[in-house]
């Protein structure tokens, strides 16, 4: 017999159903081997559901989401970190990483897109998690509540993203053509 | 003034419009998954237990066995040290972090927080795992190099098995120690004013 639903199982619903495709991107951001990155997605949404019964309405349920997918997933890295003795970089060093070694696979857009994923993957925690949201399309005030960033310390980071970005995308523009 | 780029806006449609990976479960999915992580942690916590059983019935037939009462009194205090240190694994398991915290706390709350969690566990681990069952295995190896004369030719061997656990705990110390300054070090770039 189907046990009955509760509260916490109508809020997972509803989360999974509005955030089901964004929680698969994030992993995405987090996890780059198929395998592992299902598991993490697993393990998210466990998560969630779990919180979901001692969610009191405090903040938004979406800002609830994210929050519980980025502190699944940034304990993922931790434990992938120690696994893997791999060091992550912040924001500010993303400039300086080495430039890919064979310039003609860098004309390939797909390409461009993969080196851009692999900068996402060597950023610490707090500085994937804005870049994520950020490419996720949420604003300022959003991600600021997710990350626990001050609002200013936020905006100076997705300005930061932006010309990031721009440079990563310009690029491969170029390249296309 | 440099001009706000906007090639940005083809990495968010870029990102938001690949292939999507959501994933296809269930509330009973997640509540079996739930209740069978549940069993797998009591499983290896029961594990744990009789792991430590098994070595503290040893040490209790040395105690029962031993005439020498120094070896009897190292194998009462290693017993001893080794109760501490499973009230100690117990107590530090069950006060892992609630899932209600995975939302309720932002992400550089929860990040600090966690990292805190492991440098103590890493930095006070001579005082809660490396220390207990030392004053017992110490007199123990004490008592058997008293029973042992250095001419009988057997004190040599037990010197150095003494040394030799002695070396291992100071290496596990060390690089516990060392660990644990990694991890501070990564709180404090977290807690820098321009973060």
């Amino acid at each position: 017999m189907p046990a009955e639903r509760t509260t916490q199982d109508r809020l997972y619903d509803e989360a999974a159903g509005t955030y089901g495709a964004a929680l698969g991107r994030l992993a995405r951001g987090y996890e780059v081997h198929p395998d592992a990155r299902r598991d993490l997605l697993q393990e998210i949404h466990l998560a969630l559901w779990r919180s979901l019964a001692g969610y009191d309405g405090r903040c938004s349920l979406r800002t609830w989401v994210y929050r519980v997918a980025h502190n699944t997933a940034a304990s993922h890295v931790m434990r992938q970190r120690r696994a893997r003795l791999h060091g992550l970089v912040n924001l500010d060093d993303i400039e300086d990483l080495p430039e890919a070694a064979d310039a003609e696979r860098a004309a390939d857009r797909r390409l461009t897109w993969e080196r851009m994923m692999a900068l996402v993957h060597r950023l610490h925690t707090i500085d994937r998690q804005v870049i994520l949201s950020y490419l996720e399309g949420l604003d300022a005030a959003s991600i600021a509540e997710i990350t626990g960033l001050s609002p200013g310390s936020v905006a100076t980071r997705i300005h930061r993203i932006k010309h990031v970005l721009a440079a990563h995308f310009q690029e491969g523009s170029r390249n296309d053509r | 003034m440099t001009a706000e780029p906007s090639l940005d806006r083809d990495a968010q449609q870029a990102w938001q419009q690949q292939p999507s990976e959501a994933l296809r479960t269930s509330v009973e999915d997640l509540r079996l998954q739930t209740r069978r992580f549940e069993r797998q942690i009591a499983w290896r916590n029961r594990r744990e237990y009789a792991a430590a059983a098994l070595a503290a019935a040893l040490l209790a037939r040395l105690f029962w066995h031993e005439p020498d009462t120094f070896v009897r009194i190292g194998a009462a205090l290693t017993i001893a040290g080794m109760i501490y240190i499973v009230w100690q694994l117990h107590a530090r398991g069950a006060s892992r972090q609630p899932s209600v915290e995975l939302g309720m706390a932002p992400g550089l709350e929860f990040l600090k927080r966690d990292l805190a969690r492991q440098r103590d566990l890493l930095s006070g681990v001579w005082r809660w795992y490396l220390a207990p069952p030392l004053p017992g295995i110490a007199i123990v190896f004490i008592a058997t190099v008293r029973a042992h004369p250095a001419g009988s030719g057997r004190a040599w061997p037990v010197a150095v098995a003494a040394a030799a656990i002695a070396a291992i705990f100071v290496v596990v110390w060390r690089l516990n120690v060392r660990a644990a300054s990694g991890l501070q070090a990564r709180i404090d770039e977290l807690e820098r004013p321009t973060r």
